[in-house]
């Protein structure tokens, strides 16, 4: 057991104020630069970097990860409260967690997210630390067309977001692939649908674009319905700040463990990152559930699939970057650069020529589970007030938020604008009853799909995508979920004949 | 000859030649629509002709991407399958609507409020770079505080300055972010 | 008398408004701008540099990540920004590559800068999978000749500065091939190790920490120390790849205060003597510069003109 005895002794490094302080400084900074919509966690981790550098490598390295683990789970905080997910991989988190905020249930929501959070992590850092090699390997079997593939499989979860109306979910996915499209193409560098704007040259940034479609959509309709007392009217009700039981908890341990694993292994794929894996294993939940109807409409166990997945695809994502040198989300290519910068070479060299390091590293993103419980609780009771203030308060100040979110991204007005009007797509469209979610899912996927799609074509042609066996089989699993419904539907009917006669 | 169209019309004058091609003919639709006795779920309709524009529009941009001949990939293959299969969904959603298939009506509620708050969204943004981004924002949240219906002067002026402070601090103290001060104080 | 007052009052003004209006440059905080995300490899040059700058000047440097088109986007925000020298873009040869394969205005993009700082040349080479079938690169451009025009060759982006010294490669050696780009560096080379293209085009420093690759070909007048067993193409026997390499820059908006330029090029020169600053670079084959403008610009106009000739082929 010489990995316990190495984690045993990464973990009297860390025994000490310091590092504690360092731990901890980083689990707050993250839920906080989580929270705010605007600041991804990449972006949490690279504005911190500057301050690592009168760091050790390790301790530097160790805040870097306790940022970039609690910024995951920062996001559901507003994604629960007023709907705008402060990560791109709380979107899913939003679907369920901000109408349990809706029916006064806002603490419920807030206790899985973070329980859900803490369990994923754990997950993806087992996975990681027991089956990084193996994993690695799986990894380079994952040419381009079974990347495709994959995405094809995530885009078949639309047909978990449409509720019953699947025209318009339907609609709203193509409307999202569209508006992706729009850009200078990654493989032929040929100017799409760009009209000569260069802030265009990227397509629409996604963040901006994400802030529009739900926070401010929903500002827009709640304007407009003059609904203003949505939340006020259980504001007296201690209910509100129920948190879930214990019993609760347990009760969804194992959709916390499926998620967790899902969550992992999408993450090892670089350019599949917490907001695919939360998509997939949303719609995996969804399907295995005992009640599939409540997904949408605020199902604790939406939120559990949700913040599993995105908290255990950190995990995942570590394991390219520890294993091959190769970053598996854009926060680890931020903690590439860290390790650059302290002369340290990512890969797997850093376990043999500093193994000390690797082995610190994995007993801090324990800790920093473990810290990240305890703050989040504590700072849960804050987050639940946000849920009591006048409405006439909270939106300008959604308004002011999204603003300087949507700026800061790339310093850009553009991107403000840019929200705003999404903002104003998403309440009109969802005013026609069509549905914003799998618009995210189009965007999320988009580059996805074409750019291995071209690349494949590039390589051998289409008959690739059939005769390679993991992208056949991939293929096959999106048939299947795409006529499950229908076939379900049909059996049901059968059944009722067969009652009938 | 199309690609040349097409290729014209995704310049910015063509841009604009597109949004007003496309407003008229949602009028005509409208009017159509209306003549034909089905003025009651005209606004559903008219959402699902839009869809049916949008689709139109970006098959026939299409066709123009420069540099499409030179290029190894097919720049226009992906495009085009999200944008006919568009269509044809869009195409099938007006039949629907029109034949009123499970057809929900829309509810409305105060447009006028929205409009005003989009209104005042947009003239922040427009002030951005002049007022400077904390002015702007600070009389943005005042305007929206007051649009939707607070009255405690205190209380906007306190929530006006907090906002204005810990943006202040968080931004251009501990990120040094540079947000921009505004061109009427340079 | 009252004409010798406005003389001497004149004579004053005159004298003020010829001295210097502010305090020496630079009194707040320099902002440079790159167009990769934060971990890229400009990014994290810029902080690297940044940091070492530290030891001669007490300046403020502000890093910002503007990415979008592979650096179209941070080139016209740069260019929005006043010209006072206070706004520095981070550049590198792709970016210059970018503009020409874009087909955008180059007097407005390139020549609407003062390149005033190159940091460094960094070699181009080869690289493919150290356990596949082409450890050398005889082996390669055989089985390129066998397979006429199928090899696939992997590097991030399309028209980048991988892209057009592939292309050199391939016309030196004879040679069709594909070229398939992917989203990043690192995603390539992953592809090299899985197998899915035959050989990635980048430069020493991708092979570092990573392992199962080897370079089988650095463009380069002569062999480097630090990487005694790669043969240069000269070696080889391919003839106008000696000197094929990636800079990596500061450039400034033009019609900012001259001393401003003279600030920055005099840092470079600091920096470029700082022991600390050449370990890093040197190890990785990296040659350490420290030209200004004059060299610079001569630099950035060999580049547009081999991204000119790529773009008619």
């Amino acid at each position: 057991m010489e990995m316990l005895n190495s984690l045993a002794a990464g973990l009297r490094n860390l025994a000490g104020i310091e590092p504690l302080a360092v731990i901890t400084a980083g689990v707050i900074v993250g839920i906080l630069g989580g929270a705010m919509p605007g600041v991804s966690p990449s972006m949490a981790v690279a504005i911190l970097l500057p301050f690592t550098f009168g760091m050790s490598p390790t301790m530097g390295l160790v805040m870097l990860c306790a940022i970039y683990l609690a910024s995951n789970y920062g996001g559901s905080i507003t994604a629960v409260t007023i709907n705008t997910p402060g990560t791109p991989s709380a979107v899913v988190t939003a679907f369920d967690g901000y109408p349990l905020a809706k029916s006064g249930r806002a603490g419920e929501a807030l206790g899985v997210s973070l329980v859900a959070s803490v369990a994923g992590g754990f997950v993806g850092i087992v996975i990681l630390i027991c089956f990084s090699a193996p994993l690695a390997k799986f990894a380079l079997k994952f040419w381009p067309a079974e990347y495709f593939a994959l995405a094809i499989l995530g885009l078949t979860t639309v047909a978990s977001l449409g509720g019953g109306k699947w025209l318009e979910a339907l609609i709203a996915v193509l409307l999202g692939l569209m508006l992706n499209t729009i850009g200078l193409d990654h493989v032929s560098g040929v100017s799409r649908y760009t009209f000569d704007i260069i802030r265009l040259y990227d397509g629409f940034s996604f963040i901006p674009a994400l802030i529009g479609l739900f926070a401010l959509s929903e500002v827009f309709a709640n304007v407009e319905e003059g609904n203003f007392k949505a939340f006020d009217k259980v504001s007296d009700d201690k209910s509100i700040s129920s948190w879930p039981s214990l019993s609760t908890y347990l009760s969804l341990k194992w959709g916390m463990l499926r998620a967790g694993i899902l969550g992992t292994i999408i993450g090892v794929f670089p350019g599949a990152g917490g907001t695919i894996a939360s998509f997939i294993a949303y719609d995996v939940e969804k399907r295995l559930s005992r009640h599939p109807e409540k997904f949408g409409r605020g199902s604790l166990e939406g939120v559990v699939a949700a913040e599993a997945s995105n908290s255990s695809s950190v995990g995942g994502a570590l394991v390219p970057l520890l294993t091959l040198g190769i970053p598996g989300s854009a926060s680890t290519a931020v903690l590439i650069g860290a390790l650059m910068i302290h002369e340290l070479r990512p890969g797997p060299e850093l376990f043999s020529k500093n193994p000390e390091i690797v082995y610190t590293l994995f007993s801090s993103l324990f800790v920093a589970n473990f810290v990240l419980l305890v703050v989040g609780a504590l700072g849960s009771r804050i987050w639940l007030k946000v849920t009591m203030v006048p409405k006439s308060i909270l939106y300008p100040m959604i308004f002011a938020f999204s603003i300087v979110g949507s700026f800061a991204v790339r310093s850009s007005l553009f991107d403000v604008g840019v929200c705003v009007a999404f903002g104003v797509a998403g309440w009109l469209l969802n005013k026609f009853h069509y549905p914003s979610s799998p618009i995210v899912l189009g965007l999320v996927l988009g580059t996805l799909i074409e750019m291995n799609l071209q690349m494949t074509l590039l390589m051998d042609g289409p008959a690739m995508l059939f005769t390679r066996p993991l992208s056949a089989v991939l293929l096959a699993l999106s048939a299947l979920s795409l006529c499950a419904p229908a076939l379900r539907g049909l059996r049901a009917r059968r059944n009722k004949k067969a009652d009938k006669a | 000859m199309i690609n040349e169209l097409a290729f014209f019309l995704g310049t910015p004058a063509g841009g604009l030649i597109l949004c007003t091609t496309g407003t008229l003919l949602l009028a005509l639709a409208a009017r159509f629509s209306a003549a034909s006795g089905k003025g009651d779920r005209l606004d559903s309709l008219m959402a699902a002709f839009f869809f049916i524009e949008l689709s139109s529009a970006f098959i026939l941009l299409s066709f123009g991407f420069d540099g499409a001949e030179e290029a190894e990939s097919d720049p226009a293959l992906v495009p085009l399958l999200w944008g006919v299969s568009l269509l044809i969904c869009s195409v099938t959603q007006f039949i629907r609507i029109w034949n009123k298939k499970d057809y929900k009506p829309i509810r409305y509620g105060h447009f006028g409020r929205v409009a005003a708050v989009i209104a005042v969204v947009a003239v922040t943004i427009a002030l951005f770079n002049t007022l400077g981004f904390f002015l702007s924002t600070g009389a943005m949240i005042a305007a929206l505080m007051f649009l939707m219906g607070e009255r405690r002067i205190v209380l906007v002026c306190a929530a006006v300055s907090l906002w204005i402070f810990v943006t202040w601090a968080v931004f251009n103290k501990l990120l040094l972010l540079g947000l921009p001060t505004g061109s009427l104080f340079q | 008398m009252r004409k010798f007052l406005v003389l001497a009052l004149a004579a004053a003004v005159l004298a003020l408004s010829l001295t210097p209006a502010m305090a020496a440059y630079p009194e707040k905080p320099v902002k440079i701008v790159n167009y990769v995300a934060p971990g890229g490899l400009m990014d994290v040059t810029s902080r690297k540099f940044i940091s070492i700058a530290q030891k001669y000047t007490d300046a403020t440097f502000v890093v910002e990540n503007t990415t979008g088109a592979g650096g179209l986007v941070a080139i016209g925000a740069v260019l929005e920004q006043p010209a006072d020298g206070y706004t520095v873009f981070a550049a590198t040869t792709s970016v210059v590559d970018k503009v020409v394969s874009a087909k955008k205005n180059i007097d407005e993009m390139v020549w609407g800068f003062e390149w005033v700082a190159m940091l460094m040349k960094d070699p181009e080479c080869v690289i493919t999978a150290e356990k596949g079938e082409y450890d050398t690169f005889e082996k390669l451009v055989a089985a390129a000749k066998k397979e006429d025009g199928r090899q696939i060759w992997g590097g991030p982006a399309t028209g980048g500065n991988d892209h057009i010294f592939a292309q050199n490669v391939w016309a030196a050696a004879g040679i069709k091939a594909k070229w398939l780009p992917y989203k990043s560096g690192p995603e390539a080379m992953m592809g090299t190790l899985a197998g899915q293209n035959a050989a990635y085009v980048g430069n020493p420093a991708d092979t570092q920490g990573r392992q199962g690759y080897k370079i089988v070909a650095i463009s380069s007048p002569k062999r480097l120390p630090q990487l005694p067993d790669v043969p240069t193409f000269k070696e080889l026997g391919y003839k106008g790849l000696d000197n094929e390499f990636m800079w990596r820059g500061f450039a400034i908006k033009k019609g900012a205060p001259e001393e401003a330029y003279k600030w920055w090029e005099e840092l470079n020169q600091k920096v470029a003597k700082d022991p600390e600053w050449r370990s890093f670079l040197v190890r990785d084959g990296i040659e350490v510069s420290d030209w200004g403008r004059d060299k610079f610009s001569k630099q950035v106009e060999i580049d547009i003109a081999a991204a000119q000739r790529f773009l008619k082929k």
